[in-house]
């Protein structure tokens, strides 16, 4: 049919399946199709040895495994009849390479076949995933294959435009030029189109909890959100709030733990080293105020006299840190734009923060979570319901 | 002063002398540039650089070689602007902006001359250049390879381009080259991969004999396309001994943020900072000074910049010190090897993810 599918590498499924995917019937959310190949996904992962040596592919396994999924099925249960949509095509990011595969369980578990375009760029775990996803597709569920492909192909417009044209639902993962980019391909009148975007996060401590707590523990959590994804997914705070009135102790704490942590297991690029000083050269710039304040190039932090509203655009990565300790919380208001995702918190300010965001109007903040479980993969992301707007409910009313 | 380097051999000072001299030379240039260069003081204040504590060339501050391509560094007033150097950026790139003032430019063309001097001998010599005059034509449009080569024009009694515009080999000026000059010293000029591909290959393939055995060969960079052909520097010597019998090799180590200041090779296959300059190898972790023989970042000191702040940068390529003072070539300093440059940090970003693509 399509002769440029050609030109597509496959990790999962063919052209054959692709060219059929338009035909197959929806499913149910949360079908039980759906959570025994996920489960059996999970098992095969688990016990692989390969995927053993990689935390964020056995992270997803666990999530996807049935008690799991089971949970988040009866957070979903009403009376209501849920199906999916049809096709959901995916463009995955680059810099999280799991990310395919939890874009693919978001796709499927609400009912719809799922084609997702991965990056160019190569990374094992892509393998490790697609190897057990053939595998389970073939030994246990052979009954979903024409639901699933995953593949890659170069530069070409022409076979975004013709799978945006089979798709009702597209999911863009991976900033803002790809987003533009992608949707130069135009989508059918009643395709729902999700992009998502550039974000940043923040951290919010309060100091006092803070020095309650086991310091080795909270700078293992810290390590999971920010260098374990080199600090470069959207989750990963990148902004030090601190609040509370030991602040200065506890900075010298939490600051001192994370070094050794990071001494410890952080294997940085060694260009890092001077990318993270152009950064401060050119916050600088613009900021004469900011001190850079480092033990080594793994961990720079830079403190800051006042929270600039635009400090976001001078944001670093692989540890490099802004810091800022306020008298008040309120203070926090201008930067939470629309761009800011994720807080990260320790003590017990959550419902400060939450009610700080619902007294201001705030546009941004999609998520509020304790540190440690930035990273979390979850069914709502980016402020939306993704079970819920990747199916159609049947109504009755 | 600059003017004492000037009176002294460019590779005469031992490490003691030379320290003192360059060290009250790079401090004043900061002193200088901060003054001068709002955007490096800011760098300054925010890195907390003490002035007071350069007590050696180490702490002399530094600033990342990416800075040039993004944000103006310049310590003249725009009317003293003479010359704007660019960095040969590859498309979508962003390119370094080199601001100097008459003074710096001429200052440069002198100490690279003082430099190579050193290894082709004083005089001015003939060169044939590898490479198109249409390179050096647009002035305005100055890449590293066009005014590397505008550069070297002072150092030319008389320049002679091999290459027509649509960068050919053209044998009958070469011919005519070797038949006026050959019989002495001359010159030969350009990137290592433009003479192994536009000389050697063409020669081969079009069977000219050629004698350039009186030719000094000047190469500056390029040796990464050829590596990425399996090309040895070794095999690149070879080759052009029995393409055309050149036999005198003097590869460089520079680039658009310190012209003027190169690191030539001497006949060890050393490269060698003069009085003018220095390196200083330092470790990814934490930038500490490496010690002699372990790789890390390549820091460049340089006397000459004095229109812009561009006296101490961190550069991005790899390289290791040989050894200081004790070359059995006879010059004094450090010399090095240069590894290349580093690998570019992965775009892993949310943004960019593979935007390149679309």
């Amino acid at each position: 049919m399509q002769l440029c599918f050609s030109h597509m590498d496959f990790l999962v499924g063919n052209r054959e399946i692709l060219e059929q995917m338009e035909n197959v019937r929806v499913l149910p959310l949360f079908s039980d199709k759906v959570l025994h190949f996920f489960d059996c996904l999970s098992k095969k992962l688990i016990q692989s040895n390969e995927a053993k040596r990689y935390p964020d592919v056995i992270a997803y396994a666990f999530w996807i495994r049935r008690s799991s999924l089971e949970r988040v099925r009866n957070q979903y249960k009403s009376n209501k009849q849920k199906m999916g949509r049809g096709v959901a095509f995916q463009i995955a990011p680059s810099n999280i390479p799991v990310q395919f595969a939890v874009s693919m369980t978001y796709a499927l578990t609400a009912g719809n076949a799922s084609i997702v375009r991965i990056s160019d760029k190569k990374f094992e775990q892509v393998d490790i995933i697609c190897g057990a996803v053939q595998a389970v597709l073939k030994d246990s569920c052979p009954e979903l294959a024409p639901y699933i492909c995953v593949a890659r192909y170069p530069h070409n417009d022409e076979i975004t435009q013709i799978l945006t044209r089979m798709c009702d639902v597209r999911m863009i993962w991976g900033g803002n030029k790809t987003i533009a980019n992608i949707r130069r391909a135009t989508i059918n009148a009643r395709c729902i189109d999700l992009g998502f975007a550039d974000r940043y996060s923040i951290a919010v401590f309060d100091a006092d909890n803070y020095l309650k707590k086991d310091a080795g523990q909270v700078a293992d959590d810290f390590y999971n959100d920010t260098y374990f994804s080199d600090q470069n997914a959207c989750s990963s705070p990148r902004l030090i709030i601190w609040t509370g009135s030991k602040i200065s102790e506890a900075k010298q704490q939490f600051w001192s733990e994370l070094e050794k942590v990071v001494s410890e297991k952080y294997q940085m690029d060694p260009i890092c080293s001077s990318d993270k000083l152009l950064k401060t050269a050119i916050c600088a710039a613009e900021h004469p105020d900011i001190r850079e304040v480092k033990e080594s190039n793994l961990l720079v932090r830079i403190q800051l006299p006042s929270l600039y509203d635009d400090i976001m655009d001078y944001k670093g990565n692989c540890g490099y840190f802004f810091e800022y300790g306020v008298e008040d919380l309120q203070e926090i208001v201008p930067i939470l734009k629309k761009e800011c995702q994720t807080i990260a918190y320790i003590g017990d300010i959550e419902d400060k923060l939450r009610k700080i965001i619902s007294d201001n109007g705030v546009k941004g903040v999609d998520r509020i979570v304790p540190v440690g479980h930035a990273a979390d993969i979850a069914f709502v992301w980016d402020g939306l319901d993704l079970p819920n707007i990747l199916s159609r409910q049947i109504g009755n009313v | 002063m600059i003017d004492n380097f000037h009176k002294l051999q460019p590779y005469s000072l031992e490490k003691t002398e030379k320290a003192q001299l360059l060290l009250g030379e790079l401090k004043e240039l900061t002193e200088i540039h901060r003054t001068k260069c709002v955007e490096y003081a800011n760098y300054l204040d925010a890195i907390g650089y003490d002035f007071d504590r350069a007590q050696a060339l180490e702490e002399i501050p530094f600033v990342p070689i990416r800075v040039f391509k993004e944000l103006k560094m310049k310590s003249i007033p725009d009317e003293a602007v003479f010359k704007v150097m660019m960095s040969s950026g590859t498309s979508g790139q962003k390119q370094a902006k080199i601001y100097l003032d008459k003074e710096n430019a001429i200052l440069q063309q002198k100490v690279l001359l003082r430099l190579l001097g050193d290894f082709v001998g004083p005089k001015r010599l003939p060169m044939l250049v590898i490479d198109s005059r249409a390179t050096i034509r647009d002035r305005r449009l100055f890449t590293t390879r066009g005014a590397t080569i505008m550069g070297l024009d002072f150092m030319a009694k008389k320049m002679v381009f091999a290459l027509d515009d649509e960068m050919a080999l053209d044998v009958d000026t070469l011919v005519d080259f070797v038949s006026t000059y050959g019989n002495d010293r001359f010159l030969i000029f350009g990137f290592t991969f433009m003479v192994w591909q536009h000389l050697f290959d063409e020669l081969e393939r079009r069977k000219v004999k050629l004698d350039l055995s009186n030719g000094y060969l000047l190469t500056a960079g390029g040796w990464k396309k050829l590596r990425n052909e399996a090309v040895s520097d070794k095999d690149f010597k070879k080759r052009g001994e029995r393409v055309c019998g050149i036999r005198h090799y003097v590869d460089h180590y520079g680039m658009a943020e310190q012209t003027g200041c190169i690191y030539a090779e001497c006949e060890y296959g050393h490269l060698h900072a003069s009085i003018y300059s220095d390196i200083i190898v330092r470790r990814y972790k934490d930038f500490m000074p490496s010690e002699y023989g372990e790789q890390g970042f390549i820091q460049v000191l340089s006397s000459l910049p004095h229109s812009y702040p561009g006296h101490s940068i961190l550069t991005e390529d790899e390289g290791i010190i040989l050894g200081e003072d004790d070359c059995p070539c006879g010059r004094k300093g450090k010399y090095i090897q240069v590894l290349g440059r580093m690998k570019n940090a992965e775009i892993r970003g949310c943004s960019d993810t593979y935007a390149a693509m679309f």
